[in-house]
């Protein structure tokens, strides 16, 4: 696997710094990692560089994820940035439809672990799909 | 009108307040043999206070104020180190307030009517919240935990 | 070879001959570390959370708490070449000791497996699998050849059915 770039948009920074760590410890080459404050910020990260992966929060200022992904989704540049949420949103119907538009979900709280194990199969799902359209 | 919450409501809010704390914060709640050794604790003096409004199916916030000793173990835990500074024990109290609300929340919704949540925030110290939330319901409850104790206040209507 | 650890105990190996078991992991943690480049790995059999509880105890004993424990288990296999950044760590046991309809009165179990959370993560550690929880009796091997851990539950209530779960390091492909 090729070295990752992630955006991690969240409006805590204690939660950035966690997800942070979280990333350092994990089996995977890290090329970058970039933080955004608010969707509208993480919105301008994704169309000046090339991520691998973005793990948005969704209860934001300024814009939330869900109009932050809405966003990415819509523009067909972005279609092989996967999007990873992580968020303590607990309505199934809202879930349901983000799911449409991510790769994953992580529900608030979550473990180091558990969010590690999200992170891995949405990069191997990543990395296998490159591979078949080589 | 939302109805009235009752003690198994307020039961359901302290569990997953309680799973926050073990899942997010590596702690766990005291039994209440061990409660004793509790009042050694600090209480909460209500100096650092997180608020989270909600609104839709039902209006309100959670206010959570934990005690001082409480607040350096959250923000220690949290983000694995010795200590944190300040700015970053009222970022681990509003990020706990917004897991904790976030997951206590669907408990009002009825049908495709559900509660929005808004971003977290710390109170000024001059706020009293039994004002911000005038003629609404309340109901509290404290945890105590084995690194010390949090005040949970939610409001709504 | 065998190696035998018993409750409040350690062994660590560099030996790919051995097999390093641990046996009756109620509320107990059986916690393996294993460096699969160095060939080298340990594993500890603890029963409480805190030494602070009984530091006298865990002079004499540090397996016995979660956090001494640990720390001897990684100083050991520090000291047989493995390097952190390598080591492959998985936890099982923390079982909830109740009896029928009562109550896990100590919670022993859960206490255990959050200080060691709490722990690793302080020290940039992650768990790389685990098998804790619920009502089951676990025996616990590490393989020092190849890394695999296997674990044995059956239920603490007596009956007779018995389940397997082999962990292997999950992380070739990456």
């Amino acid at each position: 696997m090729e070295p990752v770039n992630i955006l991690i948009v969240d409006d805590c920074p204690v939660v950035r710094l966690i997800i942070r760590k979280t990333l350092q410890l994990c089996p995977v080459e890290i090329e970058n990692i970039t933080e955004a404050a608010n969707g509208d910020e993480g919105w301008e990260m994704v169309k000046s560089h090339d991520f691998d992966l973005v793990i948005a929060d969704l209860n934001m200022p300024v814009m939330s994820g869900t109009e932050m992904i809405a966003k990415i989704r819509i523009d067909p540049t972005f279609n092989d940035v996967s999007i990873l949420t992580v968020s303590a949103e607990s309505n199934n119907s809202r879930i349901g439809l983000l799911s449409r538009l991510t790769e994953g979900f992580v529900h608030k709280p979550f473990s180091p672990e558990y969010l590690r194990d999200k992170i891995l199969k949405v990069l191997e799902k990543q990395t296998i799909i490159s591979d078949d359209t080589k | 009108m939302v109805k009235n919450m009752d003690n198994n409501d307020v039961n359901r809010i302290r569990d997953i307040a309680l799973n926050v704390f073990e899942v997010t914060c590596y702690m766990f709640p005291l039994e209440e043999w061990e409660i004793e050794d509790a009042e050694d604790f600090d209480q909460p003096d209500g100096s650092v206070r997180s608020i989270v409004h909600f609104e839709g199916a039902a209006k309100g916030g959670m206010v959570i104020s934990p005690s001082n000793h409480l607040l350096e173990a959250i923000a220690a835990n949290m983000l694995g180190v010795e200590e944190a500074t300040d700015p970053e024990k009222e970022g681990a109290l509003c990020e706990i307030a917004n897991i904790i609300c976030g997951n206590t929340v669907p408990m009002f919704a009825k049908d495709e009517n559900i509660c929005y949540i808004r971003p977290p925030r710390i109170a000024k110290a001059d706020e009293i919240t039994d004002e911000i939330f005038k003629d609404m319901k309340s109901d509290k409850l404290q945890v105590l935990l084995d690194e010390g104790i949090a005040d949970i206040t939610i409001y709504y209507s | 070879m065998r190696q035998v650890v018993g409750v409040s105990d350690l062994k660590v190996s560099g030996n790919a001959n051995d097999i390093i078991i641990t046996h009756a992991l109620g509320s107990c943690l059986g916690i393996t570390v294993y460096d699969p480049a160095a060939g080298v790995g340990g594993m500890v059999h603890v029963m409480l959370p805190l030494s602070k509880a009984d530091p006298e105890k865990a002079e004499l004993k540090p397996a016995m708490y979660v956090d001494t424990g640990l720390q001897c288990l990684l100083n050991e296999v520090y000291r047989l070449g493995a390097r952190k950044n390598n080591l492959e760590i998985i936890v099982a046991g923390g079982a909830s000791m109740k009896k029928g309809n009562g109550d896990d009165y100590f919670k022993i179990g859960k206490r255990n497996f959050t200080t060691l959370r709490k722990l690793l993560w302080k020290n940039g550690f992650m768990i790389t699998k685990q098998d804790v929880g619920g009502n089951i009796s676990r025996t616990m091997t590490l393989s020092i050849n190849d890394g695999i851990v296997t674990i044995n539950k059956k239920p603490i209530n007596g009956s007779s059915v018995s389940e397997k779960a082999v962990f292997k390091s999950v992380y070739d492909t990456y």
